[in-house]
């Protein structure tokens, strides 16, 4: 484990103009902890890291990274990995050029920065290209490159901003596998930016989801799903049924069971519906019903014998009274 | 950067673009008799003298009626061939675009000197028609490009959905197409427009003493007499096209504005 | 498939006739008029070895390079920089920087060549401001310095605007980039920024050199006999001595040299992009 890497943030604000785009964050990221920055577009989440990277100054707040104040500090001595959304490969430069940028940067050049980038190009699997330019390389070979370039200076944190966002659906999902192995292999401290749900909950150890300049949330996915602290987050992760209008009662699709109409069992409460659609999404169904009130949704396990309840059909959809998350309006 | 440096830069560069233009403007409002700087005191005199000079005035005339006409042929010549082109997909589309835009590339000193053979070869030498084809063939690249890059740039699937709607192609080109690339072809048009307006080499070679443009009279009136009355001409030229370019600008910022209010 | 070739046929034919017919046929025509096929000429190279033998001519050739290398230089310095402030700005002040570079390209070349005479001129702008600060006049109106400043002036924008261009298309993360790699300002700029421009810069350079070569009404009016270049010979030849095979002939000296700018500018892009 990398014992350096700790980041604390208490109280960071940023205004543009009359709006505040990180509007009072604490947050403390342990060291080899990978936490994901979780939120609409617009909610500051990018801001915030963009404000840790030094590229964009804060309002107010202290950063302090392994207890030392990095106010005043420009980014190009805070000494951060940071790997952006467009990769911001050098086009002009080859991939070893590429890598090495950092190096030479410190100083650091010869054999000891030959051996240093081979051994970091080998880590992202892109051993053979380092001759290469940037506009020879696929979406995913630029995005090792730019991780690489972000790692080889063996930095305490990595700061990514959305990286998976320009890759298609597949390559996204091996990257991200990818991307967590690595993290965990080198120890190394990593704060994620993401308006995707399931890249969070796949990639981080603890999720921050933010609303508006403000962090909502901050715990471990399951938490984060399954006790959702505001009606906000309940809403942002996964799918969920409101019972009223205004969100104060809901309930998440695949814990609501259809059953007969006039059916319940002890300790469950339930509404009654016409039966208005049934999508087949591979292992599930998904089941909507028109209750008085609102539309509810329930996910169910296909079952091939039991065919799912005809279009029109009255049922009830039914969840246990114990599995109502509940928020004051 | 710095932004005291930067500030400071601009500020002269600023400097350094707008002094000759600043001083033309103040020469133009000075009581004297001569050109200096700054001018000993202000009237109008100068401006009221040019005003009344059919020296100027005719020159003047000539220029706005030579520019017009230049964009209107260059228009109907570059229109049709650019929405060809930017359809492409026939040989040698690329060739014919780099060809119709060639004359940009080349000095319009030789252009001139050329044409200026060729019009007395086929008879037409002092013609003011000769003028009009110099023009015509300085600002068709202008119009080319423009109209081009607005065709490029917008959704051609529209053009399809009226096909299938059962538009005839004239009907699609009269309702779909044209409003579509109207911004492109107003823009050209004004760029034709003032690359005519302002073009020296051809006008001063090609043109008599009756066809002369404004620029080929302020040019001759500098080589015989220095007086404020160049500074005066001039002015009333810059207000010209800045009125032009204004106005055209007002006209657009409106159009579109009408546009988007009525998409919505 | 053949009706819409047709079509695309009909509608650029008028366009390639009229530049074929008024453009390309001159051109030729220039050609041959330089051969000695013009009135009262005798066809042969004459007028070519005429040209190369007077050592006049090669002097006003490398007036002409000269002027042109001079006022490229000039614009440079004062583009560049100019281009790197257009680029950072944004909103309004961009908008702002851009009309100010780009207005005076509406106002006609002779009005802004007659500016810079009453900024030089003995009773000018420049004479009062040393006036005012108790320094000699200067008498540079007809000098090589006076018309390379109005020259860079006229051609400013072409500079500015290859360069910006350029700018603008690069990835402003690219800087960040280099920033949190440990690059300063200064090797941000001299490692990312100024290669990933040098594009620009040339293109912008052979586009400003090719342009001065052609201009004369600066050098028409601003200079004397002194300060001759290509352009105001050709120019000289067909008013004055009424030469034409030898106006032609000159002409098509300079289109050359302009031709071989071009060539040089292609096959550096050429370059830069491998």
């Amino acid at each position: 484990m990398n014992p350096r890497g700790q980041l604390a943030i208490a109280g960071a604000v940023k205004r543009f103009g009359a709006t505040a785009a990180v509007d009072g964050v604490d947050l403390a990221v342990q060291p080899g902890e990978f936490v994901a920055l979780l939120g609409p577009s617009g909610c500051g989440k990018t801001t915030l890291l963009r404000g840790i990277a030094g590229l964009t100054a804060l309002d107010a707040g202290r950063i302090a990274l392994d207890g030392v104040d990095l106010a005043g500090v420009p980014p190009w001595r805070r000494g951060l990995g940071m790997v952006f959304q467009s990769y911001a490969l050098f086009p002009h430069m080859t991939v070893a050029e590429n890598v090495g940028f950092g190096l030479r940067m410190h100083g650091i050049g010869g054999a000891e920065a030959a051996a240093r980038i081979a051994r970091t190009l080998d880590l992202v699997r892109m051993e053979g290209f380092a001759q290469r330019r940037p506009a020879q390389l696929s979406g995913g070979q630029q995005q090792r490159v730019a991780l690489a370039r972000a790692l080889v200076t063996e930095p305490p944190v990595l700061l990514l901003d959305e990286p998976l966002s320009a890759l298609d659906a597949k390559l996204r999902h091996a990257m991200r596998q990818e991307l967590r192995e690595l993290q965990r292999r080198l120890g190394i401290t990593a704060l994620f930016v993401t308006h995707d749900q399931d890249e969070a909950m796949g990639l981080a150890d603890r999720i921050a989801v933010m609303n508006r300049g403000r962090i909502e949330q901050i715990a471990p996915p399951e938490t984060i799903y399954r006790r959702p602290a505001s009606a906000f987050v309940a809403e942002f992760v996964g799918r969920m049924n409101r019972l009223d209008a205004e969100g104060r009662g809901m309930v998440r699709p695949e814990l609501v069971t259809i059953r007969a109409a006039g059916e319940m069992l002890a300790g469950e409460d339930g509404r009654e519906g016409s039966v208005v659609d049934g999508v087949f999404i591979g292992d599930r169904i998904e089941i909507h019903v028109a209750c008085e009130g609102g539309r509810l949704v329930a996910l169910a396990q296909a079952q091939a014998d039991r065919p799912p309840p005809a279009i029109g059909s009255r049922v009830r959809a039914c969840w246990r009274q114990s599995d109502v998350l509940t928020y004051p309006g | 950067m710095n932004s005291g440096w930067s500030r400071g830069y601009v500020v002269l560069a600023g400097t350094f673009i707008l002094a000759p233009l600043l001083v033309v403007v103040a020469v133009a409002f000075t009581s004297a008799s001569f050109v200096s700087f700054p001018p000993p005191g202000w009237s109008l005199r100068w401006l009221a003298k040019v005003l009344a000079d059919p020296a100027f005035m005719r020159p003047l005339g000539n220029s706005l009626v030579l520019a017009a006409l230049a964009a209107s042929g260059a228009a109907l010549l570059a229109v049709p061939a650019a929405l060809a082109l930017a359809r492409g997909g026939f040989r040698g589309a690329a060739e014919i675009e780099s060809f119709l835009l060639s004359p940009l590339s080349l000095p319009a000193l030789i252009l001139s000197l050329s044409l200026l053979f060729f019009l007395a070869r086929i008879g037409l030498g002092g013609q003011p028609i000769g003028l009009w084809i110099g023009h015509v063939v300085v600002t068709i690249p202008y119009m080319l490009r423009t109209v081009l890059a607005t065709y490029r740039g917008v959704d051609r699937s529209a053009e399809e959905a009226a096909m299938t709607l059962g538009a005839t192609p004239l009907r699609v080109f009269l309702h779909v197409t044209l409003p579509m690339i109207r911004p492109g072809i107003l823009a050209g048009g004004l760029f034709a427009f003032l690359v005519s307006f302002d073009e020296v080499a051809i006008a001063l070679l090609l043109s008599t003493m009756r066809t002369a443009t404004l620029p080929v009279a302020i040019l001759n009136h500098i080589a015989h007499n220095y007086d404020p009355a160049v500074a005066a001409i001039s002015l009333i030229n810059i207000a010209l096209v800045t009125v032009a370019m204004l106005a055209l600008e007002f006209g657009f910022g409106l159009d579109r504005l009408m546009l988007s209010r009525g998409r919505k | 498939m053949t009706s819409d070739r047709r079509r695309a046929g009909l509608l650029v034919a008028p366009a390639v006739l009229f530049l074929a017919g008024f453009f390309l046929g001159p051109l030729l025509l220039g050609v041959g008029v330089s051969l000695g096929h013009g009135p009262g000429g005798t066809p042969g190279f004459g007028q070519y070895t005429r040209l190369l033998g007077d050592s006049y001519y090669w002097e006003v050739a490398r007036n002409t390079l000269g002027l042109a290398a001079a006022v490229t230089a000039l614009t440079l310095a004062i583009g560049y920089p100019y281009a790197l402030i257009l680029t950072r700005a944004g909103g309004v002040a961009k908008t702002l920087l851009l009309l100010l570079v780009v207005a005076p390209l509406m106002v006609n070349v002779v009005v802004r060549t007659f500016g810079w005479m009453v900024v030089f001129g003995r009773a000018g702008l420049l004479n009062a401001l040393l006036r005012g600060l108790g320094l000699p006049e200067l008498d540079i109106l007809n000098s090589w310095t006076a018309i390379a400043i109005a020259l860079a002036h006229v051609l400013l924008p072409f500079m500015v605007l290859s360069i910006a261009a350029t700018l603008e298309g690069l990835d402003p993360a690219l800087g960040e980039a280099a920033a949190t790699l440990g690059a300063d300002p200064w090797r941000q700029f001299r490692h990312v920024l100024l290669p990933l421009s040098l594009h620009g810069a040339i293109t912008g350079c052979l586009l400003v050199f090719a342009l001065c070569m052609g201009s004369f009404v600066t050098p028409l009016v601003m200079g004397n006999n002194r300060t001759m270049v290509l352009a105001v010979l050709v120019y000289q030849q067909l008013t004055v001595t009424s030469d034409w095979a030898f106006a032609a002939t000159l002409g098509l000296v300079l289109l050359a040299l302009v031709l071989a700018v071009f060539w040089l500018q292609a096959r550096l892009a050429r370059r830069l992009a491998a």
